[in-house]
């Protein structure tokens, strides 16, 4: 079983860790802002708690990734590829937070009927309405989501890192959520106290399908599930296919599937070893890339019979 | 096992395209005003409409000549800006305050402090001053009902403008 992180996504990991480096920084200052220019508004409110929790798919990406390059240990001699399937865990389970926490809140506050209050502030000697300074918090809060999210998407799809895909799904509800801040403050100004809310509720209706579809899939992972998709919970085209290849070698066989983080692991009973085992490379079906997420196989001949892993 | 092809997001481009509208439309509904922000009951608009300023005034013996001079100066000011004459209705805050958040007065004035119970269900202004009290300090300020976010700006533009006269 490969024990380290393959040499041709190496430098594609480095990139994520970069981006996600970036996305901490913009966080914070996003934060900052909008923590100063917070008043009673609901959905300005819900965005800034929000984009609080959207720095935890970012942390665990990088400590997943840190986690994911170390060797084998006597410990942990399987070594840590699996890390990166407990960050997909916690990532989801972020998202489904922010959704659930943005609904509620929102639900809240239609049902009681709450009218937020905004008032004036004063800025060297001028009196604005702190409306206006929302909108232009929550509308800086949309620009590095949607920068850094459409920048995160490619490689995720080519390191098949479902994280990093949860953390983009997080920068879409970043921005989104902002942008329904600005809906929500510009209805405010225009007497229409059921806005803000109705912006912040409308939003959360997709985040939280989008967390939800991501918490099923890193369930079925960590309960070694058949490998999913990376943007849907159906099963993955290239385990689809690389069963039918492994099939076609091995009839007869039970062939079972799993993924540890971002590999295909296999188990196939009732077969020896071929005599000389071809590289895995050699099964990966044609017209899929990304040969490297097979990253093991392992034959059971029968009850009693010795295991052989490769 | 079933094959899968990746599928663009049509249901999230849809929601997109809804929120986009939505945004639109809000944005519609205001355009080539420049009375923002609004108030959703209307209270400035009415009081502009009546020349009436409905306004409590919460009773309270320890009220000095310092609280008169402050109110007066603060209702002449809100008059004058509103072209309207103010009419008192004299009561506690428990009597008051349900009336102010039922929109049947626009304004009450009193006592509040920080732990006052009345802070979430009702807008409190800039404080126009610090009072004393025996069990700690309490300002004197503006209540105002939620929401009513022009006429909020318009009192707290008042109540600000005359502490900063004050403490000159």
């Amino acid at each position: 079983m490969r024990l380290s992180v393959p040499t041709d996504i190496q430098s594609d990991i480095e990139t994520a860790e970069r981006l996600e480096w970036w996305t901490l920084f913009w966080l914070s200052t996003i934060v900052l802002f909008m923590g100063l220019t917070m008043g009673s508004s609901q959905a300005m409110r819900t965005a800034l708690y929000e984009d609080v929790l959207s720095f935890l798919p970012a942390i665990v990406f990088l400590v997943a990734s840190k986690y994911e390059g170390k060797m084998a240990t006597p410990k942990f001699p399987y070594g840590f590829l699996r890390v990166n399937s407990l960050a997909f865990m916690a990532a989801a389970l972020a998202l489904v937070a922010m959704g659930g926490f943005l609904f509620i809140n929102s639900a809240i506050s239609l049902f009681k009927q709450e009218h937020p209050s905004i008032s004036i502030v004063h800025i060297l000697g001028q009196e604005i309405w702190q409306g206006w300074l929302m909108i232009a918090a929550l509308f800086y809060s949309t620009i590095a989501p949607v920068i850094l999210g459409h920048m995160k998407l490619p490689i995720a799809r080519r390191l098949n890192d479902k994280v990093l895909i949860t953390d983009a799904l997080m920068q879409k509800a970043d921005w989104t959520t902002g942008a329904a801040g600005v809906a929500g403050i510009v209805g405010i100004a225009l007497g229409l106290w059921w806005a803000d809310a109705a912006a912040a509720l409308f939003i959360s209706f997709g985040i939280l399908r989008d967390g939800v579809r991501q918490l099923r899939a890193a369930t079925a992972e960590l309960v070694d599930g058949a490998p999913r998709a990376l943007e849907k919970n159906d099963l993955a085209e290239d385990a689809v296919a690389l069963k039918k290849v492994l099939e076609k070698h091995f009839p007869g066989t039970v062939i079972r599937m799993r993924e540890t983080g971002r590999y295909i692991v296999v188990h196939i009973e009732g077969s020896r070893p071929p005599e000389p085992m071809p590289p895995l490379a050699f099964y990966w079906p044609t017209g899929q890339d990304k040969a490297w997420r097979f990253a093991a196989l392992s034959f059971e001949v029968g009850e009693g019979d010795n295991n052989h892993e490769f | 096992m079933k094959s899968t092809i990746l599928r663009p997001h049509n249901r999230a481009h849809s929601y997109r395209l809804l929120f986009l509208c939505y945004v639109l439309l809000l944005t519609a509904c205001g355009y080539q005003t420049n009375d923002l922000p609004r108030d959703p009951a209307h209270t400035s608009d009415r009081i502009l409409a009546s020349g009436e300023i409905r306004i409590g005034l919460i009773e309270n013996r320890r009220d000095d000549d310092f609280v008169e001079l402050i109110q007066a100066r603060l209702v002449d000011l809100l008059e004058r800006r509103m072209s309207a004459k103010a009419r008192y209705q004299y009561g506690s805050a428990a009597l008051l305050i349900p009336l102010l958040e039922r929109g049947e007065l626009d304004m009450v004035l009193g006592r509040f402090d920080g732990s006052s119970p009345w802070k979430k269900r009702v807008f409190l202004a800039t404080p126009l001053g610090e009072l004393g009290h025996p069990s700690g300090s309490q300002v004197y300020q503006a209540a105002l009902r939620n929401g009513e976010n022009a006429w909020i700006s318009i009192v707290d533009s008042g109540s600000y403008r005359l502490r900063e006269e004050s403490q000159e």
